[in-house]
């Protein structure tokens, strides 16, 4: 089911941890004092201004210009700055170039830089921040152009550097811009997303990605989010040739928030379906890894071109099994050799990617401690209505129906995409409801055993994979799903459910209704 | 603890901004505007060079014109040496690895040749119902994307996309549509109006054990669009909506109503962190 509304709400993100953060006024880590007089975007002032001209940055950020892998948030930083030259400007004085612009800035709205100024500011100033995010997201723009992409259509993407946001930096495809927010470090100090050139490309790579694919195939399935991510993760690679993301926002994230495991190292070692917890982020890693290795194999330049193309080869609804098949086909257009070919592949198989499930001993669960159907008549989504919390499909509910399938074989399974085939008279699919995606199956184990593996995000694999329909009268009624699996033949599963005639309800809740 | 459960949210205001209704389903979705797909499974069973010229019964019916054989098809000079993928319903959704030439100028001419000469035979095309949204010449493979319509609706995440060398020869196809009744009813049974309003108080459902009340504010961010919306072989018509919240999620939501009954069809997390 595709309604995973609520779900989502409660998902961690890659460069977020939601905490509740009262904004007070804040300046850049540092002494500087700024006046806010609104968010005044600033035009363009001249239109003759330099090409390029020299500003200070970090060679990807603190951390590592510094080479301290321990440098703490909170240090003076103006000796790991390095002076390096600022391009793509389009003359108009601003950090502006044909793709993306830094006009406003919402901390530090009377700080905005432009060229008249010089741009050889020290991290205490605003100013160094902007123009951290603007160059390292042309520099990522430079790679995918020399890897012979097509960004027309990238259009202008604004950049806020001091966005409003704590724990956070994002990519908007309905406003087109990127948001890079802070981490509070304590006594009025930040740890400003934009400090890192890491969040910088991933972020910025986000709007690569949704160029050369489009925001509607990345955003088609549960993998394909995580595709999104792992591929702006690679991107991030090809600017600062590193396999860690984000030593410096992330590592701030993880130190003020008590948490591990935010940072993503593609040297690591996940692997396909295991490792999948169905989060975006945490299910990108076997991906980025599997790029990543395939960038040290080939090198930076085919790899680049591999990657850019197989993005935009990417059909309508993509998982997993539709990116390898993407990889595969954009090495073959690409015109690579056996053995480069046979190296991508290999890559691919290493990590796990490269299958061919098979459905054919799916059955229904067995497990005596579980359901075979859950319905969860409550009120998690708007969609449902009429629920009375009694975990029984009555007449006049809308309500959310989990399937638990059994995997009795000694094999795990990637992700399986589901479709209701076979709905009896006296109940209705409501639009959207009728299909939907079991992100893995454990060996000898039923969904919920997955569900409850260590890590997953359960509420949002739970609504992935059921159905939302409607009782309109009362009886046995019996169901057909059908199951496709990761690169494999689709097989029906039939199931069966009493719909009864108890009283519907405008509210109520009930936990044991979720498995 | 686990990390999502650090959520503290405070209080919720729906904001509705004005002006979002301004997109009616007759002025129709922009043609070369980013749409869709549907969650139904493309798998894509490979046609091997033994068994790729499958019976007209293993072939969606659709495919094949009347009178046409279509292991002739596949084993024409043009087809032979092409890797040919179908799904279990028999729908082509890629062809690749191999080589057609087209005298066409440009990216549009040499599409519309191949429409002409193969679309509906392969793909189940009908040109006409197809509108241009994407156009990348400036790469390789240069690549030309089509959405289906009906009625000039766009069909969310229907789409072909075909891709050429520097010649202009079509070097990689891959089909997203499937078949659909052209006397599907497009028609809308509730205002956009009214579907923003079910899209923006959809956001205010309660959870079991975690409301979401507290998000500060949520308005809509984008004007509407129109689309038909495929959930397996059922079709609706749907507007889709961007909404935006604000503290502590600050997060875009893309939302689908049923234009139907302004229930919501999907709900997702758009922007991206």
């Amino acid at each position: 089911m595709n309604l995973n509304s609520l779900s989502e709400f409660l998902k961690k993100s890659l460069f977020t941890v939601s905490v509740l953060v009262v904004l007070s006024a804040c300046g850049a880590s540092g002494t500087e004092t700024v006046t806010k007089n609104g968010n005044v975007p600033t035009t363009g002032s001249c239109s003759a201004g330099p090409s390029s001209m020299a500003g200070n940055i970090f060679l990807e950020n603190p951390r590592q210009a510094s080479s301290i892998g321990t440098l703490s948030f909170t240090a003076n930083l103006t000796s790991y700055i390095t002076n390096n030259t600022i391009d793509s400007l389009d003359g108009t004085c601003l950090l502006e170039s044909d793709h993306y612009r830094i006009v406003s800035d919402s901390l530090f709205p009377s700080k905005v830089a432009v060229t008249t100024d010089g741009f050889n500011f020290v991290p205490s100033d605003p100013r160094f921040q902007q123009v951290m995010a603007f160059h390292y997201a042309n520099e990522l723009k430079k790679n995918v152009l020399n890897a012979n992409a097509d960004l027309s259509a990238l259009g202008m993407i604004t950049i806020d550097a001091h966005c409003n946001v704590a724990n956070n930096a994002f990519y908007s495809p309905n406003s087109k811009s990127l948001c890079f927010g802070y981490v509070n470090a304590g006594g009025g100090k930040k740890v400003w997303a934009a400090d890192d050139a890491d969040v910088i490309a991933h972020e910025s790579g986000h709007s690569i990605n949704h160029t050369l694919s489009s925001t509607s195939v990345l955003n088609s399935s549960g993998e394909a989010g995580a595709m999104d991510e792992a591929y702006a993760d690679y991107w991030a690679y090809s600017v600062n040739s590193n396999s860690v993301i984000s030593e410096w926002f992330l590592g701030a994230l993880e130190f003020y928030n008590s948490i591990t495991g935010v940072i993503r190292d593609a040297s690591a070692n996940h692997s396909y379906p295991n490792d999948m917890v169905y989060e975006f982020h945490d299910d990108s890693r076997v991906f980025s890894e599997a790029l990543w290795d395939i960038r040290l194999g080939l090198g930076a330049a085919k790899a680049d071109r591999l990657v850019s193309t197989s993005l935009s080869l990417l059909p309508a609804t993509s998982r997993f099994h539709q990116g390898v098949q993407a990889l595969e086909d954009a090495a073959n257009l690409l015109g690579f050799s056996v053995a480069e070919k046979n190296l991508v592949a290999a890559k691919l198989n290493a990590k796990g990617l490269v299958r061919t499930d098979s459905a054919a001993s799916l059955r229904i669960s067995t497990n005596g401690a579980h359901k075979t159907v859950y319905v969860i008549d409550d009120h998690t989504l708007s969609a449902q209505t009429g629920g009375n919390c009694n975990g029984a499909l009555d007449v006049g509910e809308t309500a959310i129906i989990l399937v638990n399938i059994e995997n009795p074989t000694g094999s795990s399974m990637g992700m399986g995409a589901v479709s209701l085939a076979g709905v009896p008279a006296g109940v209705s699919v409501v639009s959207g409801g009728g299909s939907g995606e079991f992100f893995r199956m454990k060996p000898n184990s039923d969904f919920v055993d997955t569900l409850n593996s260590s890590g997953v995000y359960k509420e949002d694999a739970t609504l992935a994979a059921a159905f939302l329909v409607t009782a309109t009268s009362a009886g046995a009624k019996a169901f057909t799903m059908s199951f496709t699996p990761m690169g494999g033949s689709s097989v029906n599963l039939n199931f069966s459910l009493t719909v009864g005639s108890a009283a519907t309800s405008s509210g109520c809740s009930n936990a044991a209704l979720w498995p | 603890m686990h990390k999502r459960y650090l959520l503290l949210i405070p209080t919720v205001f729906i904001v509705a901004t004005a002006g979002f209704f301004l997109f009616s389903p007759q002025q129709k979705a922009s043609p070369v505007l980013v749409s869709p797909a549907s969650e139904v499974t493309t798998s894509q069973a490979p046609i091997s060079a033994q068994s790729r010229a499958p019976s007209s019964k293993a072939l969606a019916p659709d495919i094949v014109s009347p009178g046409e054989n279509i292991e002739q098809l596949l084993n024409s000079a043009s087809l032979r040496a092409w890797d040919i993928r179908a799904d279990e319903q028999g729908h082509i959704k890629k062809i690749t690895g191999g080589l057609m030439s087209f005298s066409g100028k440009n990216l549009v001419d040499a599409s519309q040749q191949f429409f002409s000469q193969y679309g509906k035979r392969l793909f189940g095309l009908n040109p006409k119902a197809l509108a241009l949204r994407q156009v990348n010449e400036n790469a390789f493979p240069k690549a030309i994307i089509y959405q289906q319509t009906i009625n000039g609706i766009p069909v969310y995440q229907s789409r072909i996309a075909l891709f050429f060398d520097a010649d202009m020869n079509l070097i990689h196809a891959s089909s997203d549509q499937t078949s659909i009744d052209d006397k599907h009813d497009t028609s809308p049974g509730v205002s956009a109006m009214q579907a923003a309003q079910s899209a923006l108080a959809s956001l205010q459902i309660s959870t079991h054990g975690q409301g979401l009340q507290n998000i500060s504010a949520a308005s809509l961010a984008s004007s509407s669009e129109y689309f038909v919306f495929k959930d397996g072989e059922s079709l609706a018509n749907a507007y889709r909506f961007v909404v935006s919240l604000g503290e502590p999620l600050y997060e875009e939501r893309e939302v689908f109503v049923d234009a139907a009954n302004a229930k919501i069809i999907r709900d997702r997390v758009l922007s991206r962190k």
